[in-house]
């Protein structure tokens, strides 16, 4: 049985936890990040990082879990747990700042060489199209308030036009032409972004 | 001239929709991959869609995680505060402190307490708990505990864990998380007592973690032999870490 830490009262597949997270399903996403950051935050604190480091590299390694699991990278039939993927990307992070001239700079070389890389899981994040996603993210972040409430319910809380025609107190009719003017926005917005550099 | 292309229809946005929430069904899912292979036009506009969709998605996600991460800073902030609270280790320090004062022997035993409590320090945080958010009505009693752990507020947990202790004397979960709590409070006879039960229960999923903790507390009474065999039944990695630092005393 492919889990780590469970107990009685968490009993989660696999296989749920992939569907979970491919959903962006917020019970499994939190659970995912509850259960796996404190044991990342162990780690970094006892190699020479801090806090915030802690937090920065684990969110980094979640984006990328995240992605590879939606991208079919990480497949459950292939007996790999998500929570220890989640880890290991987690520790080569870490591992991969450790040796990168930034830190290197600031500390004594001698205080790292005994961490080795942990190879079991390959880590892959293609940089192609980065700075257009980058371009994208950043236009969502400048779009209004309530184009980005209709996007997210929409398009990452996964809600139909009646959930959010009832939360947002507007109508299905509306909902749906916000959904496709916001998006339109969003996409003119990256391109400004884009290339105004 | 527009500066650029224009943007795809609302029909063809809900189409692209369609396939990327894996709304179509079988016979539609081909044809639509079939159309795209056959008009450049349209894979293109996909492939944008496609990367807008995704935009959204991870800009989400960057929020919900940080919403998620404020469980932890509170916890922190609480952390920091129970760790002040813990009665035994500055007692410790008054007994160091007095031996010093008394002999030249007492010099060393201070360096050695000295050690292992930084040790101790080093190595000892409550375990962080577990999520409570799973809504699972029956667990209701035991996940409104969980809360008040995870907020620092180890007595209200006890209290809690207690009373649900009076039916589910076996519960390796209700076991481990009252002994943690206990042990967060500096009672640690009463969470000896707790981990061993913990162990008992052959094949508990808290077995590394409850021996990782009955070590550090051997290892905060200064037993420190006692401390390496339990760690040793650990499996944990901090277990594992700890025992080799205790190896290089």
């Amino acid at each position: 049985m492919n889990q780590t830490k469970t107990n009685p009262f968490l009993a989660r597949t696999q296989e749920e936890t992939f569907t979970g997270v491919i959903q962006n399903n917020d019970l499994v996403l939190r659970s995912l990040y509850e259960g796996v950051y404190p044991k990342v935050r162990h780690y970094i604190l006892q190699n020479n990082g801090s806090d915030d480091q802690a937090k920065d590299t684990f969110q980094e390694a979640f984006v990328t879990t995240w992605k590879n699991v939606k991208d079919g990278k990480l497949k459950k039939d292939n007996g790999l747990n998500v929570e220890a993927y989640l880890f290991t990307v987690a520790k080569n992070k870490w591992l991969d700042y450790l040796r990168s001239s930034r830190y290197k700079k600031t500390t004594r070389v001698d205080k790292v060489i005994h961490l080795r890389p942990d190879v079991e899981e390959e880590e892959s994040e293609p940089d192609q199209g980065q700075d257009e996603m980058m371009a994208m993210q950043r236009a969502f972040k400048q779009l209004g308030e309530k184009c980005k409430m209709v996007l997210k319910l929409f398009y990452f809380e996964r809600k139909s036009m009646d959930e959010i025609s009832s939360e947002l107190q507007i109508t299905s009719a509306s909902v749906r032409n916000q959904k496709y003017r916001c998006m339109e926005k969003l996409r003119l917005l990256s391109l400004e972004i884009k290339s105004n550099g | 001239m527009d500066k650029y292309p224009k943007y795809i229809s609302q029909e063809k946005q809900e189409l692209f929709e369609r396939y990327l929430l894996n709304e179509m069904d079988k016979a539609e899912q081909p044809a639509f991959l079939a159309k795209l292979d056959a008009d450049a036009s349209l894979k293109a506009e996909f492939n944008e869609f496609k990367k807008l969709f995704s935009a959204v998605e991870e800009a989400s996600l960057h929020e919900k995680m940080n919403e998620y991460h404020k469980t932890f800073e509170t916890y922190s902030s609480k952390e920091a505060t129970s760790k002040k609270r813990f009665p035994f280790r500055i007692n410790y320090g008054i007994a160091a402190s007095v031996i010093l004062l008394l002999s030249l022997g007492g010099i060393w035993y201070f360096n050695a307490g000295n050690k292992t409590e930084k040790l101790f320090d080093e190595f000892y945080s409550p375990d962080p708990g577990l999520p409570t958010v799973m809504g699972d009505t029956n667990n209701y009693d035991f996940y409104e505990a969980m809360v008040a752990y995870k907020h620092g507020d180890y007595d209200q947990a006890i209290e809690k864990w207690k009373k649900l202790l009076v039916t589910k004397q076996q519960n390796d979960t209700l076991n481990y998380f009252l002994a943690s709590a206990q042990m967060a409070i500096g009672d640690e006879k009463a969470a000896n007592a707790g981990f061993l039960k913990v162990i008992a229960n052959k094949g508990s999923v808290f077995e590394d973690d409850a021996y990782f903790y009955l070590g550090l507390e051997a290892l905060n009474r200064g037993a420190i032999p006692e401390a390496k065999s339990l760690l040793e039944l650990s499996k944990k990695e901090a277990s594992k870490e700890l025992l080799n630092q205790l190896r290089k005393k």
